[in-house]
């Protein structure tokens, strides 16, 4: 079952940035680009030139293979859809969220391989960030157990860790790379060709994986599977669409937020479980 | 020189080779045991199981460090290295109070020497200094510690010591596990203790800094397992909780200070701290676990401890090593706001294999530090599922802290390697780097690092003996666990097996070369992102530690409306080390009062001689 969930997302992570994509557009009043547009945007760029800012490297073109590989590894390692609404089948944390974790290494990797300082200055950002996600990540990941309320919490936090992970609007913007919202864009700018579709391929893959964790994770608090999954895809345009990007110095009181969901979400788990 | 060079390295490696031959002597094989003086100073070498994964570690940091020496490094620092490594093969082989503390003080002041060994520079004087002072006093708190034991015991053979443990009045006890944590752990780098360790490690020449933190580090920490499972066993939960945060805070600490620091080797120095706090916070763990009844999460932990140790051991070694090629190459240039594009041209040999070390330190996957981290990340998940208060509070603490200090050192690391090995390089006069013996050595060492990443299976089942038999644990089987790490390993293939694909994609391709996108002009190379630059946001989210202070230089001074250039420093504190120089000045205060005793008239001495010869007979008595 694992194989087929994996399967679907490969195919459909894409389509679920279409998706995004177009209510994002719509809820701010534009008609928005059409659903299949990023497999168009995949098939572009794979036809074009494959170019890096230093020819004589391979580093950025072998990161974006480790980049694709994590990110496979995630899908392996995901908790499974298909199952939910039965008993909450635990998983391997720890190794799911240092593949996300290797993922953004390798990002960084090529980002600094190319020598643009524009690239390094988002470099900058995603590391900071990187470092102070990773703990409320793990924390709510493990607080989602069994009591209804903590999955809530949890789930709370972990959608603050899918605007990190994704690049989403209060965090950063996946649309532009101005010096404001450069962090994943801004690291991929000088990449172009079948390298820059992986590079884009993964981190579709990424975002769909971070949304089934935290559709799972409220699901797990006893909301029914179909019913997480949607509020989920809805909210995050929403956030989106009526959210001004934050400043960037302010986004770490994003980070505390969601480690303070997430401590007490594993709080209140653990009482239920002591009682 | 060159006769001299390869004879001093071969001496570095048959140390090594003994090292190795002791750890696979079959079990309880007494080498050495002499009684010819009194029983407190009786001479006892035995190998026992605890020591047999540290003298593999000692054998393979001594071997790397002497296929490298042959290369690079000065030429006949191999001898005075190998005594050191000698020493610390006695530490381990030790198993009596006189033996350990005579291998333990040869081992501290011959890596004194060794640190002092560049003392023209000041710098390399003042950390010298400032190792021995701590060093000093450490051994005095472990000779005091010992003699509580020995004297409790009636004897100063370790497995006396061990047996008489369990009856040791309550304030003995204190009294020598607060001597034996004092001595052992300003060794290791403990957090408050750590302060000398980011100045004399780096001072050390780079062959000397690899054993210094991928081998003796893993030496006090294996002091550390021995006092806490053996020597004053059961250490109990309050002992076990001070080492838990202690290492939490070097976690924390050296995380976040490798994260600001932009000298290469001082950066690597933090990151010994930071992994030394990861290590000893399982310990910790593992103490708790233990005594709360926990066995079988304890030895995991202390599985988990080991493993790590190992990791550390390869991947320090390594990365300290190619600090030590890094100051060849580049004439004593280790600031990263300078170096740029290593891996092109001046260590294009050595990069490859640096990436790996890179890897490893940041914990990532598919590195065994990666193995050994998950291992220790579940132990603490277990804690907070054993359902006991105090492991939970552990176990979320735990959780947090290593994962905060897990980031900051990986971004460390990813500004190392990102910044001075990949990139363009500044300057292009340099020949390029050939395949030679410095290049063998970091090439072994990364295999190893992959090797133990991707395969970690059998290592972890050895280790896992031992751990269960210093805990005391009825043969805890941990097959789930361990065949889950296995697992790991191989999605860890995945990533791997895909970035060989791009490579070859990569290599076969006709690259246009057309350089980074400069909105149409040329890029000077000043214009690259520094170091410091770099790690701004990081500087300014951890501001409350950090303290970030920038000074601004206008050139020349003396017009300074017109200045025809700026200098930017930004400079960060150290709290832990300023908190030291504090304590050290009152302590130079207090000692300055005492000097009056010393009045230097005769018949002072003279009364002092007889005042102590009294006391002597009053208390002998």
């Amino acid at each position: 079952m694992t194989t087929v969930q994996m399967l679907v997302i490969l195919l459909c992570a894409p389509l679920l940035q279409g998706v995004l994509a177009l209510l994002r557009a719509r809820l701010s009043g534009r008609p928005g680009p059409p659903l299949l547009q990023p497999y168009r945007d995949l098939a572009k760029f794979m036809r074009k030139h494959a170019r890096a800012g230093r020819s004589d490297s391979a580093i950025g073109f072998a990161a974006a293979g480790f980049a694709l590989g994590s990110a496979i590894a995630i899908l392996l390692l995901l908790p499974n859809m298909f199952v939910l609404g039965r008993a909450y089948a635990p998983f391997d944390i720890v190794a799911l969220v240092f593949f996300f974790a290797l993922g953004r290494a390798a990002t960084v990797f090529a980002a600094l391989d190319t020598g643009s300082s524009f690239s390094a200055m988002a470099v900058g950002r995603e590391i900071a960030f990187a470092a102070i996600i990773e703990a409320p990540f793990l924390l709510a990941l493990l607080a989602a157990r069994t009591v209804p309320v903590s999955a809530l919490l949890a789930g709370a936090s972990l959608f603050i860790v899918l605007l990190f992970e994704s690049a989403r609007v209060p965090v950063d913007n996946q649309e532009t790379h101005y010096e404001l919202t450069m962090i994943h864009e801004g690291m991929l700018l000088e990449y172009a060709g079948p390298v820059f579709a992986t590079w884009q391929y993964c981190a579709q893959l990424r975002q769909a994986a971070m949304l089934v964790l935290v559709a799972y994770t409220l699901a797990a608090g006893g909301i029914s599977p179909v019913l997480s999954s949607i509020v989920v895809v809805a909210a995050l345009p929403m956030v989106e669409a009526f959210q001004a990007k934050m400043r960037v110095f302010d986004v770490p009181q994003l980070a505390t937020a969601a480690t303070l969901l997430a401590v007490a979400a594993l709080g209140i788990d653990t009482l239920g479980g002591l009682r | 020189m060159r006769v001299r060079r390869t004879l001093a390295s071969l001496f570095l490696a048959a140390v090594g080779v003994a090292a190795a031959a002791f750890a696979v002597l079959p079990p309880t094989t007494s080498i050495v045991t002499s009684s010819v003086f009194a029983r407190y100073l009786s001479l006892e070498f035995v190998v026992t199981p605890l020591a047999r994964p540290f003298l593999c570690f000692l054998a393979i940091g001594a071997i790397a460090v002497a296929i490298w020496n042959l290369k690079r490094g000065r030429a006949d620092s191999g001898i005075a290295l190998a005594f050191f490594c000698a020493a610390m093969v006695g530490v381990l082989l030790a198993q009596s109070a006189f033996a350990f503390l005579l291998c333990w003080e040869s081992m501290s002041l011959i890596s004194i020497l060794i640190v002092a060994s560049e003392h023209e520079r000041k710098s390399v004087r003042r950390a010298a200094f400032a190792y021995a002072f701590v060093s000093q006093l450490g051994a005095l708190a472990l000779a005091i510690g010992f003699a509580i034991l020995a004297v409790h015991a009636g004897s100063g053979s370790f497995s006396a010591i061990a047996a008489a443990a369990t009856s040791l009045a309550p304030a003995a006890r204190v009294a020598a596990t607060v001597a034996v944590l004092l001595g052992f752990g300003s060794k290791a780098g403990l957090v408050p203790l750590q302060f000398w360790l980011p100045r004399a490690h780096p001072a050390a020449p780079a062959n000397a800094s690899a054993l210094l933190s991928g081998v003796m580090l893993e030496i006090a920490l294996y002091a550390l397992v021995l006092s806490c499972f053996t020597l004053v066993a059961p250490v109990g939960v309050i002992a076990g909780t001070l080492l838990f945060l202690s290492g939490l805070a070097g976690a924390l600490v050296g995380g976040l200070a490798a994260a600001a620091e932009s000298e290469l080797k001082r950066l690597l120095a933090y990151s010994s701290i930071e992994h030394i706090g990861v290590m000893v916070s399982a310990l910790g763990l593992a103490v708790c676990a233990s005594v709360l009844g926990f066995p079988a999460l304890a030895t995991l932990a202390l599985l988990a401890m080991l493993f790590h140790a190992l990791n550390h051991t390869a991947l320090k070694t390594l990365l300290f090593l190619a600090s030590g090629t890094v100051v060849e190459r580049m004439h004593h240039v280790t600031d990263l706001d300078r170096l740029r594009g290593l891996g092109s041209v001046a260590l294009k040999r050595s990069a490859p294999w640096i990436l790996v070390g890179c890897v490893a330190a940041a914990s990532l996957p598919p590195s065994n530090a990666f193995v050994s981290e998950w291992l220790v990340l579940h132990g603490f998940i277990g804690a907070t599922l054993s359902g006991n208060g105090a492991l939970v509070a552990i176990g979320v603490l735990g959780l947090f802290a290593l994962l905060l200090g897990g980031g900051l050192a990986a971004a460390a690391f990813l500004k190392l390697f990102g910044l001075a090995f990949a990139g363009e390089p500044t300057s292009s006069h340099e020949r390029p780097e050939r395949f030679d013996a410095s290049v063998a050595a970091l090439a072994l060492l990364a295999l190893l690092v992959l090797a133990l990443g991707i395969f970690p299976l059998p290592v972890l089942h050895a280790m896992l003996a031992i751990a269960a038999g210093t805990i005391g644990a009825p043969a805890v089987r941990f097959d789930g666990t361990l065949t889950n790490a296995a697992h790991l390993a191989t999605f860890a293939a995945i990533p791997v097996a895909l970035a060989l694909l791009y490579w070859w994609y990569a290599l076969r391709l006709q690259r246009k070369q057309d350089g980074v996108w400069a909105c149409g002009s040329s890029l000077p190379a000043r214009a690259s992102y520094s170091a410091t630059a770099l790690t701004k946001p990081l500087r300014r989210i951890f501001a409350f530690a950090l303290f970030p202070e920038r000074q601004r230089a206008l050139f020349p001074a003396e017009s300074s409306d017109f200045p025809t250039h700026v200098r930017y420093a930004v400079s960060t504190r150290d709290l832990t080390n300023e908190a030291a120089r504090f304590v050290a000045a009152l302590a130079q205060r207090f000692v300055r009062r005492l000097r009056i005793v010393q009045s230097g008239r005769m018949r002072a001495y003279i009364a002092y001689a007889a005042a102590a010869v009294a006391l002597a007979l009053v208390l002998g008595r």
